[in-house]
């Protein structure tokens, strides 16, 4: 049941058919599944241009439940999720988009998609008079947001990204529910069962407009299930593929702002919470400073503009309190891209068929805690101890779309999930294949440690080729060691050091396994998967234990293609 | 009258006033009596209402319970009637397998004595006298079906790479390797044609086993399962009995692993409860013994876990999931397996092929538990040996083009900590639910395991701990000494050259990195040299690496002397140093 996800791939669609299929997604070109708005557009795509929901929030128990009113409801359509009854599901669904597309966001929105995504509620305790100032604030926040907007869109012709700073609950794995602070895209309270902790991805055109696209390159076709689909036969490397060159989009994982070069990337930044917070785009201001708000105060707004920096992954983050804000959950990414050749890292670097994005995080609830209540964690004296480990949100089986929610599994395919179809691989030349149109190289891999713990990415099947840390390119010829201690040269590697704030770009060839033998590989029938996980094996667990629960993923070497191919001609 | 009587002269109006006084009175009596009448029954109305409201909740929240407690029932049953069906379809699937294999094997067999037959009619040639290592597989026993009574075959029935450089591998002597080729898009070998290219049909078309159009297997469902929960997946990690090996091959290599667990005692003095693995000549030593095939072998390692069950992952080689040993891509050994890969060949000047380096095996059933209880050993990756690049007496080259080192001095590294916290633990500590605090390791010991690879001590429960180094000085007929990092660590680690007063010496170059060597590939279509042959050495006096990580590092020692290498351990939060450990290297 990918209603929701297809829903918001293909907003226009949407308008029209309340459920859409998953054929309708499967297609392997889209109908320019954007919305596009700058200054003339209302809240109302703003709302509808959403992504997806956080893995983490989709079955998520409300913090602090909803009053007796509704329970039935809420119950019948758990029910129906669970059984998977189509029609329930699909009404609810439609329900909330509806709604959404037509009031942008307000209390009736969220309580829908609570209604409808929760499955258990866990306590009924609250009482009436909760509910009310409940209602309030909510009604508070709906007019606050439309006030802002309204003064964006007057203050400026330029479209710009309204950016929340919120906080709320989010179901850690093992359904525990964790405090967060999360940079959204639309206003939430503390006990919203749907928190906007995480920005819907956005991207910022060159030609000046803003964008609500999961996919990049906006209107490129989306890969079904996030695999790329080859160009066809190589016929002489039989059991291999020619892989289309500049042809497949990206999904974009939730946080991740891309920018064109050439754009401006304009930042209105709220800070809705008690304490006065930041937004720094981290090395992406002149001369590789930060490109920060600086501090706002409690209840303020900060437009943050700046010039697309050079192509690259620039993290952002709170710098609050180092390193806690970011660790209670205010971290994501900028991804800047070159729109004149939109699958290379920029021109004349390494190119690719598609590109991931992974950011990776370390959540700890005793630092959580202490901030909810409204303390301060000092981290010197207060040591973390992360408990959960994330890959875009994303934890063990969730991370490995694994679940019996088919719309997370989906999201964990699409955004996570490496996958591809085996090609003969030149690491020297990642350019034009042996036939026109065709490309000789892999997949981007852009892994991005927003949290603090020292990564070590372990991937099974194939070694990666490294081609950037940090945004430094490193050479082919003249490698060096740091005086740190860090070798600097593109190499193959099985285990990515990924360290805190630290970002790595590899290539992932997607080739025959090495090792297998000839019998086993000519016989093979079925997709080959295997995990990525990090090898710093604490990170591993979810709660103490539940191995493989943590930051792990899988990626997959996809079955014989079966047809037809598409896109060939273009 | 009696009212006459009363004391005091009442008027009738007063009298009046007192009687309609008292009505009031009474008036006023009743009606608060009954308002409070009706307030107490309003009282015990809304109390009522209450009750019945807090009783129409309680009932409600009953039902809820009910319905939620039917519904985590029917959730439970449902999970287990889908597990059962799972179970039932993965046995079906592995039975289906086991068939095919025996069929496959029969098949084998026939052709076999088809072709011995016509061989045997032929006039013989004057043949060559190596026979090809692909033979046509003498049936080769599969120790987990139960209906074959052939032996295993044993480790000494392998071709033991003891002496690589002088038996001439007769993979490599055999079949024609597209080595140097100047193509610049290389065939790879897995041709589904029955091609001379393929390398096992190359002495003998007939028995080319690789397409089997024969019996197409059905497509199988897509190789991903469904959970309920994380629990459910954690606790219920994909278990086969005896899988079967597919496509078994006579190995080059063979190895008959086990699990042990015992007390081992460390050189600063711990004794620690430790897992590992074990053979018949390395019994419970720490860390499990080397196992060091070469390029192009076909290798197998039969495993038979006891204690709960467990994987082999090779680390680094990249076989199909079947032979990778993890659970939820393949499955964990519940009975025994024999794990089956063939290490690809290196081509010199070529970046996309090759194996031969350093890597490790370790356990990937509850890896965060099983890795630090000790469940890992070496493994080494020889090259194969290139007519254009010879190797000289007592020199092995670290990869096909790659520079000789002294086999004589060729040194193991594994730095590795402890928590003595987690030894004592359960198998499946964690598994299913329960915090066991596995996501905070704060290891309490630092080793610095291994030595110099060709003085392994035997003996029984003995830890291989390194206690100094020797390096080859430049100069002589000698080459320089190989240090193979393998971090089997949890945390950073920092490594240090210095001089005994702690001033670096940038001795170390760094050569290959995760099994593979670092080359300068900047010109397409030339051949990709070595960095040290391409006229830039990566030397270094201090090299980072993480957990996992292999590095081959040449040493190079400025003159005789003795020097001090230094292990940091790092924290993985902080990067402070929690733990270090020296050792003497000494250069002659």
């Amino acid at each position: 049941m990918d209603e929701r996800s297809a829903n918001l791939n293909n907003p226009n669609d949407n308008l029209d058919e309340g459920t859409m299929g998953d054929e309708a997604t499967d297609a392997a070109v889209s109908r320019w599944g954007f919305v596009k708005y700058g200054a003339i557009a209302g809240l109302g795509a703003l709302a509808l241009a959403g992504g997806q929901q956080p893995a983490h929030a989709q079955p998520a128990a409300t913090p602090e439940p909803e009053a007796d009113t509704g329970t039935e409801a809420k119950d019948a359509a758990g029910t129906a999720t669970e059984t998977g009854d189509p029609s329930g599901t699909g009404a609810g669904t439609g329900t909330a988009t509806d709604s959404e597309s037509g009031s942008g966001t307000d209390a009736g929105t969220e309580t829908e998609v609570d209604t409808e995504t929760e499955t258990e509620t866990e306590a009924e305790t609250e009482t009436e008079a909760e509910t009310e100032t409940e209602t309030e604030t909510e009604a508070e926040s709906e007019s606050e947001s439309e006030t802002d907007s309204k003064a964006a869109r007057e203050s400026s012709d330029e479209p710009v990204l309204d950016v929340y700073i919120n906080e709320g609950y989010l179901k850690m794995v093992d359904d525990s529910l964790v405090y967060h602070r999360g940079f959204g895209d639309r206003p939430t309270e503390k006990n919203d069962a749907d928190p906007s902790l995480a920005i819907k991805p956005r991207v910022f055109l060159k030609d000046g407009d803003l964008v609500a696209s999961r996919v990049y390159p906006v209107g490129a076709p989306e890969p079904p299930h996030g695999t790329p689909e080859p160009k066809g036969p190589d016929s002489r490397n039989p059991g291999q593929y020619l892989i289309h060159r500049a042809y497949w989009g990206s999904f974009m994982p939730e946080r991740v702002i891309v920018a064109e070069k050439g754009s401006t990337i304009r930042l209105r930044v709220h800070n809705r919470l008690a304490k006065e917070h930041e937004l720094a785009i981290h090395g992406a201001g002149d001369d590789g400073e930060d490109a920060t708000t600086g501090k706002i105060a409690p209840g303020e707004n900060v437009l943050l503009e700046l010039d697309a920096p050079d192509p690259g992954v620039y993290i952002y983050s709170d710098p609050g309190n180092q390193p806690v804000e970011r660790t209670l959950g205010l971290y994501g990414a900028l991804v800047v891209m070159d729109s004149s050749d939109p699958w290379c890292i920029a021109p004349g670097l390494a190119e690719f068929e598609r590109q991931w994005v992974w950011l990776a995080h370390a959540v700890d609830p005793v630092w959580a805690n202490i901030e909810a209540k409204g303390g301060t964690v000092n981290p010197a004296t207060q040591r973390a101890v992360p408990r959960y480990f994330t890959l875009n949100g994303r934890s063990g089986y969730e991370s490995m779309g694994m679940t019996r929610d088919e719309e997370l599994n989906r999201a964990s395919d699409e955004e996570t999930t490496i996958s591809g179809y085996p090609r003969q691989f030149e690491v020297r030349e990642f350019g034009e294949g042996s036939e026109a149109g065709s490309l000789r190289g892999g997949q981007l891999v852009r892994m991005v440690n927003c949290g603090i713990v020292f990564h070590q990415m372990h991937f099974h099947g194939n070694h990666l080729w490294t081609v950037r840390c940090d945004n430094e390119d490193w050479k082919r010829s003249e490698g060096y060691v740091d005086e740190d201690g860090y070798l600097c040269f593109q190499q193959w590697e099985d285990v990515i050091r990924l360290k805190g704030m630290e970002v790595k770009e590899s290539i992932i060839p997607i080739k025959r396994p090495p090792d297998a033998i000839d019998q086993v590989w000519n016989a093979r029938n079925s997709d080959w998967g295997y995990p990525m996980h990090c090898h710093s094996e604490s990170s591993q667990t979810a709660a103490g234990g539940m191995y493989p629960g943590g930051l792990t993923a899988h990626w997959i070497i996809k079955a014989p293609f079966k047809g037809p191919y598409k896109g060939a001609g273009s | 009258m009696i009212e006459s009587l009363l004391p005091g002269k009442l008027t009738a109006r007063q009298k009046k006033e007192a009687e309609r006084k008292k009505k009031e009175a009474l008036a006023r009596k009743k009606r608060e009596a009954e308002a409070k009448r009706k307030r107490e029954a309003e009282a015990r109305k809304r109390a009522e209402s209450r009750r019945r409201h807090e009783e129409a909740m309680r009932r409600a929240a009953e039902d809820r319970r009910k319905r939620e407690a039917a519904a985590k029932k029917r959730r439970e049953a449902e999970a287990k009637r889908r597990r059962e069906e799972e179970a039932r379809r993965k046995a079906a699937a592995e039975a289906k397998r086991r068939r095919e294999e025996e069929e496959r094997r029969k098949r084998e067999e026939a052709a076999r004595k088809r072709r011995e037959e016509a061989e045997a009619n032929q006039p013989k040639p004057p043949s060559p006298s190596p026979s090809p290592v692909v033979t046509p597989p003498p049936v080769v026993p599969n120790p987990g079906g139960s209906t074959d009574p052939d032996p295993t075959p044993t480790e000494t029935a392998a071709p033991e790479p003891t002496d690589p450089t002088s038996s001439p591998d007769p993979v490599e002597t055999t079949v024609p390797d597209p080595v140097g080729t100047t193509d610049p898009d290389p065939t790879p070998p897995d041709t589904s044609e029955p091609e001379p290219t393929d390398p096992p049909s190359s002495p003998d078309p007939v028995d080319t086993t690789p397409p089997d159009p024969v019996d197409p297997v059905e497509p199988e469902e897509e190789a991903r399962h469904r959970f309920d929960s994380q629990v459910d997946f954690s606790s219920n990690q994909n278990e086969l009995e005896n899988p079967v090996t597919e496509f078994k091959q006579t190995p080059d290599l063979f190895v008959d692993l086990s699990f042990y667990g015992t007390d081992l005692r460390f050189d600063d003095g711990a004794e620690v409860e430790m897992w590992s693995f074990e053979t018949a000549d390395q019994r419970k030593n720490f860390p499990g013994p080397l196992i060091r095939p070469k390029e192009g072998q076909i290798f197998q390692a039969h495993f038979k876990p006891s204690k709960g069950n467990h994987t082999i992952h090779w680390h680094g080689m990249e076989p199909d999931p079947r032979n990778d040993g993890v659970g939820h891509t393949s499955f964990e050994i519940a009975g025994e397996y024999t794990y089956q890969w063939q290490p690809e060949k290196g081509r010199p000047g070529d970046p996309n092929w090759g194996t031969a380096g350093t890597y490790f095996y370790h356990c990937h059933v509850n890896t965060t538990l099983h890795v630090q209880m000790g469940m890992f050993g070496p493994l080494i990756i020889d090259p194969i040996v290139h007519e254009d690049y010879p190797v000289s007496p007592g020199a092995r080259r670290a990869f096909v083009d790659g520079p000789e080192y002294d086999i004589d001095t060729e040194t193991l590294l594994v730095p590795y900590s402890m928590a003595t916290r987690w030894h004592g633990m359960n198998h499946a500590a964690g598994l299913s639910g329960e915090d066991a605090g596995l996501n905070h390791f704060e290891p309490n010991h630092f080793y610095l395991l291994g030595g110099e690879l060709a003085r392994r001590p035997g003996g029984k429960e003995t830890v291989w701990s390194l206690k100094s180094l020797r390096a080859n000085v430049k100069g002589g007929s000698r080459k320089r000494t190989l240090l193979r990092l393998l971090n089997a660590n949890y945390l950073p680690t920092v490594l240090r050259f210095q001089d005994s007063w702690g001033k670096p010496v940038p001795m170390a170059e760094v050569i290959a990195h995760d099994g593979r060597p670092f080359r300068d590939t900047s010109k397409p279509g030339e051949p990709s040299l070595p960095c040290g042959e391409a006229g830039y050495p990566m030397k270094t006096s201090i090299l980072r690496s993480g957990s996992a990580e292999r590095w081959d590092v040449l040493l190079d020692p400025p003159s005789a002397g003795e020097y001090q290498v230094v292990v940091e351990f790092r924290h993985w939060i902080t990067d402070e140093i929690v733990g270090s450990r020296t050792v003497r290297l000494v250069a002659s």
